[in-house]
């Protein structure tokens, strides 16, 4: 079985916007593959799309892992 | 190490050192003061066992050659940085200071347009070592204030085309930022340019409904809207 070595990254620039209906900014850089550098940034104000946004992250790091032992 | 990394030596680049050569000097350079070899090896090498990280900092140290051996001080249990040699990032960290200290007095060079790009510029772009991260994540926000209190000086001083440079290089870095926006349209606001001012904050309202889905704080639509005598 191939080995993998690669590390999915994802940073998350939290940030308030005062005075907004929304206050949140929640910046998410993410890679699945660190070596690709940053594949995707997004923005947020809200808590849950930020936490689906990270579900979705962990699936694709999970999904290329399977793909490469496959 | 703003934009990319290079080592200069009198005003001729050095060429392309080893990864390992290169991260080992960054990482003394971010640093004012000495760090120890468990301390470098462990942050250099996270995922190694310490004897492998230890045998990997020996051997990026062995690498270096004539010229950039000179830019490691080591003893026995320090690493650290030669403090006759310029870092780029430390200068452009100290412009920074003095730009957000209201109680400091900014030096020309502070008020430049090479500031503006010293200013714009990020850290290790594309490097993702945890303690590069960390110290761009820090930079990244001392930068935005910083570029925002340069085009508040400008602006008061009547220098508005610059002024305009340095708030534009605010909002590229972070065109979702707020007062980044509302400082661009205070210079345009400044000059006497309401329509520019107008087309910034609708620019601005188009990419937070369109990202966001939200409206910009009833500040900025204050700022903008407000009527204006000439």
């Amino acid at each position: 079985m191939p080995q993998d070595n690669r590390s999915g990254l994802l940073i998350i620039r939290a940030w308030m916007e005062h005075g907004s209906s929304a206050p949140l900014r929640a910046e998410l850089s993410t890679t699945t593959d660190v070596s690709s550098g940053i594949e995707r940034t997004s923005v947020h104000t809200d808590v849950v799309q930020v936490g689906a946004e990270v579900q979705t992250w962990l699936r694709g790091v999970l999904a290329g892992k399977e793909r490469l032992a496959s | 190490m703003l934009g990319t990394f290079q080592f200069w030596v009198a005003n001729e680049a050095l060429p392309k050192l080893s990864g390992g050569s290169q991260r080992l000097l960054a990482f003394l350079a971010l640093r004012d003061r000495a760090v120890t070899r468990v301390a470098a090896a462990g942050a250099l090498w996270p995922d190694a066992t310490q004897s492998h990280a230890f045998s990997s900092l020996r051997s990026a140290i062995s690498r270096l050659d004539e010229v950039t051996q000179d830019a490691v001080v080591a003893t026995r249990l320090d690493l650290s940085f030669a403090e006759d040699i310029a870092v780029d990032f430390r200068a452009a960290q100290g412009i920074a200071h003095r730009l957000v200290d209201l109680n400091a007095a900014p030096r020309a060079f502070d008020l430049s347009a090479a500031a503006v790009t010293a200013l714009s510029t990020d850290l290790l772009p594309d490097w993702y070592d945890d303690w590069v991260l960390i110290e761009n994540a820090d930079w990244h926000q001392l930068r935005l204030h910083a570029l925002e209190a340069l085009a508040a000086r400008l602006t008061d001083d009547g220098r508005l085309g610059e002024a305009i440079h340095a708030a534009l290089a605010a909002v590229n870095t972070e065109p979702l930022r707020e007062t980044a926006q509302a400082t661009l349209i205070r210079v345009h606001l400044a000059e006497g340019n309401q329509s520019e001012a107008m087309r910034v904050y609708e620019n601005y309202r188009g990419q937070l409904r369109t990202q966001l889905g939200i409206e910009p704080t009833q500040g900025l639509q204050d700022l903008v809207r407000a009527p204006r005598l000439w």
